[in-house]
């Protein structure tokens, strides 16, 4: 024990070694250059783009909507995926495994690493939605998000990171990023689209038109809820993936998967 | 050589098969759920086509490149092998759901539309190719997982450009729109090419010129 821990206690020592983890898996995702695919697509489509209606606010707010909730999730995934599996890619895990953190607090640091600033700029293109609303006046009412709408994008966005590093803790192979991401999306389409209310069941917003089908009602915020509840499993899952943790893994991931679904139930009419 | 890799199996397990569980997957879903033909088949092929091209972006990555660089078999032509071997599990499962969906289509559209979806997979392989074969020219070991968001990311600005629209639907549009995509396959296949080759050989020109320097010294 050092001399700062033998006054702080174990645990302000833990917590702080966990926070520069943290830190350090959240440099690593923003640093990430595939991340950096996401700016120049969204400039060179919005400058190309013709905008029949001119841009006005109206096009910011749909541009920063499309962008924060459809396309941003789709390269976070991966990019979150190549962070989570940058260890076993470089083949540094046997020299991990002697560091005097453990296994599961590294994922716990990764998973938070990864969610809290997406779920930061997810904060923040909400933030810009609501305050292009505030000051503009034509934007069409159909267009307009409900607060409880918009509080869902930090979620979309924090949910894709976990989603990568779910796949990269529990697929550790080629292509586990492009099964994960089909499942997720591809597959989520066809199992959900089957119903009226599915899109109230995937990791997306529920104000996004889903191929054509009007939405139906429901409760935003507690979609909201829901998908705090499936960033919440992913977490557990990613964490205690490793085989000696199962038991942990049914003990804490059991409540919270059941608390999701009951919340995913509640949110219908 | 490159006979005995192929039927001795070498290449074949060292390739990677998983990322194309998700295109035998919906093959096998559209076969089932399209015995009776398909009311989308424009969507339909093109949801294979990508799942195919995402699928096949991960050939490129070798593990055993590294060790067989000293090998007299070059590692462009390695490489060149691998991309011929995926190509011969894409096309025929290309070639046979074009088969099985197409007939769903107006019989005056059908070769129109064979053909442009062609173009738009040969495109979206000549572009998932050329991604991996740069990345690893410029040291990244396994650039497969790299090709899906860069394949995204195209098909996103593609279908997000409103003056020179490229995923169109059958009608007036079709021919000009598959154009351009014969302009992305030539352009990705411009690329591939030059990304293929072997970073270690060097050019006559280069040669020459460190002999010369040689000499000097």
């Amino acid at each position: 024990m050092t001399v700062v821990e033998s006054v702080t206690g174990p645990r302000t020592a833990i917590s702080r070694r966990l926070a520069t983890l943290i830190g350090r898996e959240a440099r690593h995702l923003a640093r990430h250059p595939v991340l950096w695919l996401i700016p120049p697509i969204v400039v060179v489509t919005t400058s190309l783009d013709g905008a029949s209606a001119g841009r006005n606010a109206s096009y910011w707010y749909g541009t920063v909507f499309v962008a924060a909730a459809f396309f941003a999730p789709l390269i976070v995934l991966f990019a979150a995926n190549l962070v989570a599996s940058s260890a076993r890619r470089s083949r540094a895990e046997e020299m991990l495994s002697v560091t005097p953190t453990t296994d599961t607090r590294r994922t716990l640091a990764m998973c938070l690493g990864i969610a809290l600033p997406l779920a930061g700029t997810g904060a923040i293109a909400a933030g810009a939605m609501a305050l292009i609303d505030s000051r503009a006046t034509n934007i069409q009412a159909d267009e307009l998000l409900t607060t409880g709408e918009l509080a869902q994008l930090p979620f979309v966005l924090a949910g894709a990171g976990l989603l990568g590093v779910l796949g990269a803790r529990w697929l550790p192979f080629t292509g586990g990023a492009l099964i994960t991401f089909v499942a997720a999306t591809l597959g989520g389409t066809v199992v959900f689209g089957r119903f009226d209310s599915g899109i109230w069941w995937m990791w997306w917003s529920t104000s996004t038109t889903f191929e054509g089908v009007p939405p139906v009602p429901g409760e935003p915020w507690l979609h909201v809820a829901y998908l705090a509840g499936l960033c919440a499993c992913a977490t557990v899952a990613a964490v205690y993936r490793d085989r000696t943790q199962w038991t942990r893994l049914a003990l804490v991931g059991g409540p919270i998967l059941a608390a999701t679904l009951a919340v995913g139930w509640l949110q219908l009419p | 050589m490159a006979w005995e890799l192929v039927r001795r199996g070498h290449l074949a397990r060292s390739l990677r098969l998983a990322p194309f569980g998700p295109a035998a997957v919906a093959v096998v879903v559209l076969l089932v759920a399209r015995r009776r033909g398909t009311p989308d088949v424009v969507g339909d092929l093109r949801l294979l086509g990508l799942l195919l091209a995402l699928g096949s972006g991960y050939v490129i990555d070798d593990g055993a490149a590294v060790t067989l660089q000293a090998s007299p078999y070059g590692l462009a032509r390695r490489l060149w092998l691998r991309i011929g071997v995926a190509a011969a599990v894409v096309i025929p499962l290309w070639a046979a759901m074009l088969a099985r969906l197409l007939p769903s289509a107006p019989a005056s559209d059908r070769w129109a539309l064979g053909l442009g979806l062609t173009v738009e997979l040969a495109a979206a392989l000549a572009v998932v190719w050329a991604v991996a074969a740069w990345c690893r020219r410029h040291g990244v070991e396994y650039p497969g997982i790299i090709t899906t968001p860069s394949l995204l990311a195209m098909l996103f600005l593609t279908a997000s450009l409103s003056p020179a629209p490229m995923l169109v639907g059958s009608g007036p549009q079709w021919t000009s729109a598959h154009g351009r995509w014969a302009v992305v396959l030539v352009v990705a296949s411009c690329v591939l090419a030059a990304g293929m080759r072997d970073p270690v050989a060097r050019r006559p020109f280069t040669d020459r010129h460190s002999r010369r320097e040689r000499q000097r010294a």
